[in-house]
């Protein structure tokens, strides 16, 4: 009997390849469009999806996917699944995750499908949403160019659109809790568009979950678009359990004179692959990219940048920051490219990391690509090590060396953290950080 | 209390201390003076537990312990405080909990519970009042971009948060000015107790007025050569140490 099911299941995978497996879920999905199919944005759902199963997914060829082979993730089925015994708590998960009204604006995407009756639906000033159903869906959006962007396009259930305006005020943040409660072995996706009017200021924070007990697979695309000096704060935390696998797609098209940070906050996870592409469409723009991975287990973090100096007169700042433990391994794969016209153009990039345990790994790879002359670039990948000397002095406290790199590691890690400008949000990250490093404060 | 016998020690195949014998007994404070290069923070380190000495040969009995069997933070938890000479700065850790850290296993070590966030603030607050410390100070980072007398506030602010039997001060003087100097020793002075017991290096006189020792030590070719009173500081100060090598070579 095992052998045969053995081989079933052998057989099952040979025969059924990942396409075909998200075009199953594309036509199942458009069954529910029923009677909408002629609209605009399910056309455009349409026509991502075929344009997805032309490109195909990536693989190991491509550059940007050498040290993660995305196929074996998406292949993978789960196991063990026991639908009937599980319950999604909402009460826990509403004390636990939406307990602070006063300073955010909460999003609830609950397996996709915004909850409105966890969301802050109710009219804010300066904020505005829409879902896949409102009228205006399909404004304001190009083809995603990449698989993975077309497949979070073609197949989220929802498109939560966020509008901001200048009146916003930026005093309390807004949260997308994007939450993933379904076992099904199948890839999630969603889709989310934020539009930042002009001089408009606003902190968005994006954060994935999924139960503790089950593993799943999501993919998210953050479409971000920010008008003339309005200014972004994002910070995304991924903190999900070592079955789950989470990618992560932003594409950021900066207008004049606008400023984008990002803090891409991984801290646990089977998969984390963010993908994050910024461009300067006007002059003036200023991205901040911040990055701070601590991970451990046999967890696999993924980042890749781009950011486009497609315009003169553009500052870029990159600091990405890791501390891999046990088994886990990490990519950096940061690109800067400026662009022939994109004169004056002022790029940093430095991504430090420390292996904690001798069978970690880590490949930090810069790459620059300047084709203008006038342009100040540079770039740098360490292995940081603990400082011998700091060390001592601590231990020379009465701190046991264990402790005291912890301690220095923490330090290590803080100054990631200096895109974060929500105090609330900054202190749980370090406590996050403080306990996984075994400090206790 | 502490015991060093015929303590011979190199650094990269250089004998720097050679034959050097010291004792020291509760409530007892000692200077230890001496050019330049003669070993005084080689010896402050030994004692510290810091990497990088070779011992040759000698002992140190602390409390009737083998104190270079133990691990650095073994021998602070045993009540061995070195202010350094030259204290590192660790950007990122701050003050509060790099102390609180350092309480905590001192506490744990002594069997007790970690100490109420309450009573750590108390704790610092009064501390901070013996040296006069600025309060912003709390959430800075460990001695980063402080000046170089607030760093040796902070070693004096450190012990005495750490309330140690045996501490060595390692030309903590250096680098104060007047008001702090005395602000220092003060705050030194207030620790002095039958209980413990203080080594001070140092290369004036000055220092010396505020905190009066019971010993002067000499240290010159590895070893102590000449040990006496308060009075034997103020001679060196008045004649240097020059009659000291002439003295020494007159005998070989
Ligand atoms: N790591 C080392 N490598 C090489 N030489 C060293 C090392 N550490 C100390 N020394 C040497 O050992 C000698 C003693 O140094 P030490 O710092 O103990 O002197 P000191 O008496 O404290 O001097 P000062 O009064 O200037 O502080 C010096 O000659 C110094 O250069
Ligand atoms: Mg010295």
């Amino acid at each position: 009997m095992i052998g045969l099911k053995m081989k079933w299941r052998h057989w099952y995978k040979m025969e059924t390849t990942i396409e075909q497996r998200l075009s199953e879920q594309f036509k199942q999905q458009s069954t529910a469009w029923n009677g909408h199919s002629h609209l605009p944005i399910y056309q455009l759902k349409k026509r991502a999806f075929e344009t997805f199963l032309q490109k195909g997914l990536p693989d190991s060829r491509d550059e940007a996917w050498k040290y993660t082979y995305l196929k074996k993730y998406l292949q993978e089925e789960t196991e063990n699944l026991n639908k009937n015994t599980y319950i999604f708590d909402l009460e826990l998960f509403k004390s636990n995750y939406l307990n602070k009204k006063d300073k955010y604006f909460y999003w609830v995407l609950i397996d996709g499908k915004l909850d409105v009756s966890l969301s802050d639906c109710s009219p804010i000033n300066g904020l505005e949403f829409n879902t896949l159903h409102s009228e205006s869906a399909a404004q304001n959006i190009e083809l995603p160019e990449n698989a993975l962007e077309l497949i979070a396009f073609s197949l989220a259930k929802e498109h939560l659109t966020l509008h901001i305006d200048k009146i916003f005020d930026s005093n309390k943040s807004i949260q997308i809790i994007d939450i993933q409660t379904n076992k099904s072995s199948e890839l999630n996706n969603s889709f989310i568009n934020i539009l930042i009017n002009s001089e408009a200021i606003c902190n968005i924070i994006y954060r994935p979950i999924t139960t503790n007990e089950y593993e799943s697979k999501l993919n998210s695309f953050i479409n971000i678009e920010l008008k003339n000096n309005s200014i972004c704060n994002f910070t995304s935390i991924q903190n999900v359990n070592n079955k789950s696998y989470l990618i992560e797609n932003k594409l950021i098209k900066q207008s004049k004179g606008s400023i984008f940070t990002n803090n891409q906050i991984a801290l646990s996870g089977g998969l984390l692959r963010n993908n994050l592409y910024a461009v300067h469409v006007e002059q003036h723009c200023e991205t901040n990219l911040y990055g701070l991975t601590c991970i451990a287990h046999q967890d696999h973090v993924d980042h890749n940048t781009v950011v486009d100096h497609a315009q003169p007169n553009c500052v870029s700042n990159e600091l990405y920051k890791g501390i891999y433990d046990e088994k886990s391994t990490g990519i950096f794969n940061g690109k800067i490219i400026v662009r022939k016209d994109a004169q004056k153009t002022n790029a940093f990039q430095s991504s430090k990391n420390i292996l904690v345990s001798d069978e970690a790994t880590v490949n930090a790879r810069p790459q620059l690509e300047i084709f203008a002359d006038d342009v100040k670039c540079s770039h740098g990948c360490t292995s940081a090590q603990i400082d011998e000397k700091e060390l001592f002095y601590l231990q020379s406290r009465g701190i046991s060396p264990t402790l005291g790199k912890s301690m220095l590691m923490y330090a290590f890690a803080e100054d990631a953290l200096q895109g974060i400008k929500n105090s609330d949000l900054k202190a749980e990250i370090e406590q996050t950080i403080a306990s996984k490093l075994g400090l206790e404060w | 209390m502490l015991k060093i016998k015929d303590l011979r020690v190199s650094v990269e195949g250089k004998v720097i201390l050679d034959g050097f014998c010291m004792e020291v007994n509760p409530g007892e404070v000692h200077a230890i003076m001496g050019p330049n290069g003669t070993g005084k923070s080689t010896l402050a380190n030994i004692l510290a537990g810091k990497e990088g000495y070779d011992i040759e040969s000698g002992t140190i009995a602390y409390n009737g312990k083998d104190l270079l069997a133990l691990e650095p933070h073994e021998r602070a938890l045993e009540g061995i405080f070195l202010a350094f000479q030259y204290p590192v700065e660790i950007p990122g850790v701050s003050n509060a909990n790099f102390l609180k850290a350092a309480i905590n296993e001192q506490r744990k070590y002594k069997g007790m519970e970690p100490i109420a966030p309450n009573d750590f603030l108390k704790l610092m607050r009064e501390k901070m009042a013996y040296v006069e410390m600025k309060n912003d100070f709390i959430s800075r980072s460990v001695n980063e971009g402080f000046s170089g007398g607030e760093k040796k506030r902070n070693e004096i602010f450190q012990m005495a948060m750490l309330n140690p039997q045996l501490a060595i001060l390692d030309e903590t003087d250096s680098g104060l000015d007047i008001d702090a100097l005395r602000i220092v020793s003060e705050g030194v002075n207030k620790l002095r107790s039958q209980d413990n017991a203080f080594i001070v290096i140092t290369h004036y006189q000055r220092l010396l007025n505020y905190i009066v020792p019971d010993f002067v030590h000499v240290l010159y070719g590895g070893k102590i050569v000449k040990t006496g009173g308060k009075e034997l500081s103020l001679a060196l100060e008045e004649k240097g140490y020059d009659w000291i090598k002439n003295e020494m070579e007159a005998l070989v």
